[in-house]
């Protein structure tokens, strides 16, 4: 039993062993070493980094990712449900009791839920790059002149 | 199962991942001052529930999937939480402009 | 994936598709039928769904109006409740929940309470000019999530249950966008309750390893066999508990409420310290009851050998410590509201002397969760009635501190006098539903013959005069510079007194309420 696996084991040892001397010993050995102050910049190719390394995303990129993590998780219930789906109608259609359409009832309720979710947010105008402001028509992406594209996040969410 | 202790991977072995994984989550939510990885230490606080979940449903009552459905049902509750949790920080962040958990002291303790 | 590539053999993984197709037909049977016992639930769902997607639909001076929708839905719930009756004795869905009269008196009480609150809610003018659609929604939801957590018999129903209602509970605590105490307050709230239901979910775990079940009552019935690993079981019992006592803030797991409390908007905070605690109590009294049942909660022999983990003297310690910790905490507080919160810690102290005694001893005994359930009903109607009043002075005079109830009593008599009552309700003294619902308490510990927890309870008592009587006080003894009169509205009025009565009814007339617990059925398989 041991020894069935014996031969991952020392390829994974050996793999170790090799990126640890790669690491330590090989570089240690070749690679070269100058000490001035160009060393310690960030890119250590003569551009000098602007700014902060914090970039600040877009408020956009959270509430879309949001939404889709939603419905992503949703769709692991749909999962069970088309697994068995056939031994389900084949299991009522041999009873002959019931209704032989209750497994896709049941599973387009479930949908339904979130369906109402999406509906939503679609209304709220989540689903939307450029949120329309309250009062003002939708703005276009890209921005044009006089628009900055930015929305107002505060805006309808009360 | 049974005969060589050391390539079977048996019950223990899940629980123990599980335990240090349970420990490693409630460090991280006493340790961490960003709201943000106090979030991530709870998810492994209910992942570290999980793991026990499918490792007892697998060696100790694998005549039912009950283990294996809690198990679904964490995940969803995780993705659920970090939705409301994230919102909420958002929330804050745009009032004291920090997720620091320490600044957030208006309300006396 | 890679547990379930880890059962060697197909056998191992236990339905086979043959299985489905025979048990399928039955289980659709079952489902249909047990429809009808589920109406209730089925109501508040469609209420969530129509109130967010209705006020989607309607102008934003309008969206007041969905409190009306709300309030409709929950008093249709109410109705339905009701009218299934609180005999039923039967497990729906497969064991997920139970359909009992103790499931049914909690759905009723839970109902009332929000049925309480929503008007509450019209009444705030912190709440004009937002989108409300959101907040009934959410509020629906949450109690939702309590019947769930009342009536459900399986842990995974209880666990989805218990997170549904805190989920939106976070989010109903930081509703009022901009304001920076709601957001500090929903922050605390949120990684307080995450930390405690990551901790329940892995105690849940191992009761479930320990037991191989999810079912309450086969989890119980398993702990008598597993009793060698007494301390595995004192690891997962007090996970659990960490869960539940967040839920009813009791005391290792209390830091969150009084920010939590101090944070929400004042009828939310109600609904918290009333409804959310009172659902908290239904699933821990369940739980606990269950083990009780199947007598593994009196771990005393006949030689006097204790064996595995003695559940009422832990039970007892937490609630003394709840009750003392919440009582002096509230000696020192100047805003009422963070007053009401400490004081809320205290009663959940109190109630859980409940659980503490809940092992029926001596002949004639109260059980110790008839005890609860009444004094769950008048702890309702005082602590709602007291938030009601404070919620009002806070819109009037724009102020939660002590202060501005200063000479309340000649400014407006029925305000000054209603909470008066309220508070003395609080304290527990005659003739009043706190008086009542305490005494029962306080039988039910001494019966089982824990005195010591009765006269901690009773120092309590006397403690928390003071800081009660203080505000009488102030509101009846003490001139303030400002007499001039509050103004009230006739339904306002109106809504105060309805308050005062069920409060002062429980303190006279109690023998039909307490008849009426008495008769509730309890289901645990």
């Amino acid at each position: 039993m041991l020894f069935q696996y014996a031969h991952a084991l020392i390829g994974f040892l050996f793999g170790m062993l090799f990126v640890a001397l790669q690491v330590f010993l090989l570089v240690r050995l070749l690679a070269p070493r100058v000490k001035e102050p160009m060393k310690d910049s960030t890119y250590e190719c003569g551009e000098p980094p602007v700014g902060d390394a914090w970039v600040r995303f877009d408020m956009r990129f959270y509430t879309m990712a949001l939404i889709f993590i939603i419905f992503e998780v949703e769709a692991v219930f749909l999962f069970p449900w088309a697994t068995v789906y056939n031994d389900l109608i084949a299991g009522l259609r041999a009873a002959g009791t019931g209704n032989v359409l209750f497994p896709f009832i049941e599973v387009f309720v479930f949908i339904l839920v979130l369906g109402v979710g999406l509906i939503y947010v679609w209304k709220k105008g989540d689903m939307d790059w450029v949120k329309a402001m309250r009062g003002q028509p939708k703005q276009s992406w890209p921005p044009t002149e006089g628009s900055t594209g930015e929305r107002d996040v505060e805006k309808d969410v009360a | 199962m049974g005969g060589n202790t050391f390539m079977d991977i048996g019950l223990g072995h899940y629980l123990a991942v599980s335990a240090i994984l349970f420990a490693l989550g409630l460090i991280v939510v006493m340790t961490r001052r960003n709201a943000i990885g106090i979030l991530m230490g709870l998810e492994l606080l209910l992942n570290a529930a999980g793991i026990n979940f499918v490792a007892f449903n697998r060696f100790s009552a694998p005549e039912r999937m009950d283990g294996q459905i809690f198990v679904i049902f964490i995940v969803i509750l995780a993705a659920a939480e970090a939705a409301t949790a994230l919102a909420l920080v958002l929330n804050i962040y745009h009032q004291i402009h920090t997720a620091n958990v320490d600044e957030a002291h208006l309300l006396k303790q | 994936m890679m547990f379930f590539a880890l059962s060697k053999q197909a056998g191992q993984i236990a339905v086979t598709n043959a299985d489905v197709q025979e048990k399928f037909p039955g289980l659709v049977q079952e489902i249909t039928s047990n429809l009808g016992a589920f109406l209730p639930e089925l109501i508040l769902a469609v209420g969530v769904m129509w109130v967010i997607m209705a006020d989607l639909f309607t102008r934003r001076e309008r969206s007041r109006r969905m409190g009306f929708h709300a309030f409709a839905f929950v008093a249709v719930a109410l109705v339905s409740v009701i009218c299934h009756g609180f005999s039923g004795d039967q497990e729906l869905f497969r064991g997920m929940i139970v359909d009992d009269g103790f499931g049914a008196f909690f759905k009723v009480l839970l109902l009332v309470g929000t049925l309480i609150c929503i008007p509450m809610v019209m009444m705030t003018r912190s709440f004009d000019g937002r989108r409300m659609g959101e907040f009934y929604g959410l509020l629906l939801g949450s109690v939702l999530g309590m019947f769930l957590m009342v009536t459900a018999k399986n842990m995974i129903m209880f666990f989805l249950g218990i997170e549904f209602a805190s989920y939106t509970s976070y989010l109903l605590t930081g509703y009022l966008k901009g304001d920076r105490r709601g957001a500090e307050g929903a922050l605390k709230y949120v990684i307080y309750g995450s930390v405690a239901s990551g901790a329940m979910a892995y105690g849940l775990s191992l009761l479930y390893g320990l037991t191989g079940s999810l079912d309450m009552a086969d989890v119980a019935q398993g702990l008598i066999v597993s009793r060698t690993t007494d301390v595995t079981v004192l690891i997962a019992g007090l996970l659990c508990f960490a869960g539940f006592g967040y839920k009813i803030a009791a005391f290792p797991m209390h830091f969150w409420s009084p920010d939590v409390y101090e944070g929400a908007p004042i009828p939310f905070t109600a609904f918290l310290s009333v409804i959310s605690k009172a659902a908290g109590f239904a699933v821990l009294l369940r739980f606990a009851e269950g083990m009780v049942g199947t007598g593994n909660w009196e771990l005393t022999l006949s030689n006097g050998d204790v064996v595995g983990v003695d559940w009422p003297l832990v039970v007892g310690v937490i609630s003394a410590l709840t009750m003392t910790v919440g009582n002096f905490a509230a000696l020192f507080q100047r805003n009422l509201k963070r007053l009401l919160a400490y004081s809320s810690i205290a009663h959940a102290g109190y109630l859980l002397m409940g659980i503490a005694a809940l092992a029926p001893g001596a002949e004639n005994a109260i059980p110790g969760w008839q005890a609860i359930l009444f004094y769950l009903v008048a702890y309702l109607f005082m602590n709602l009635g007291a938030f009601l009043v404070v919620s009002i002075i806070a819109e009037k005079t724009g102020r939660e501190t002590l202060d501005a109830y200063r000479g309340l009593g000649s400014r407006s008599a029925l305000l000054s006098v209603a909470l008066g009552i309220f508070l003395i309700s609080l304290i527990g003294l005659p003739p009043t539903g706190g008086f009542t619902g305490k005494v029962q308490l306080i039988k039910a510990v001494v019966d089982d013959g824990q005195i010591w927890l009765a006269l901690v309870a009773v120092v309590n008592t006397v403690v928390s005069v003071y800081y009660y009587a203080r505000i009488i006080r102030l509101m009846f003894l003490e001139e303030s510079d400002d007499t001039s009169k509050v103004p009230l509205s006739a339904p306002v009025s109106a809504f105060v007194v309805l308050m005062i009565v069920p409060v002062l009814w429980l303190g006279v007339f109690f023998g039909s309420t307490v008849d009426f617990i008495r008769d509730l059925t309890l289901t645990l398989g």
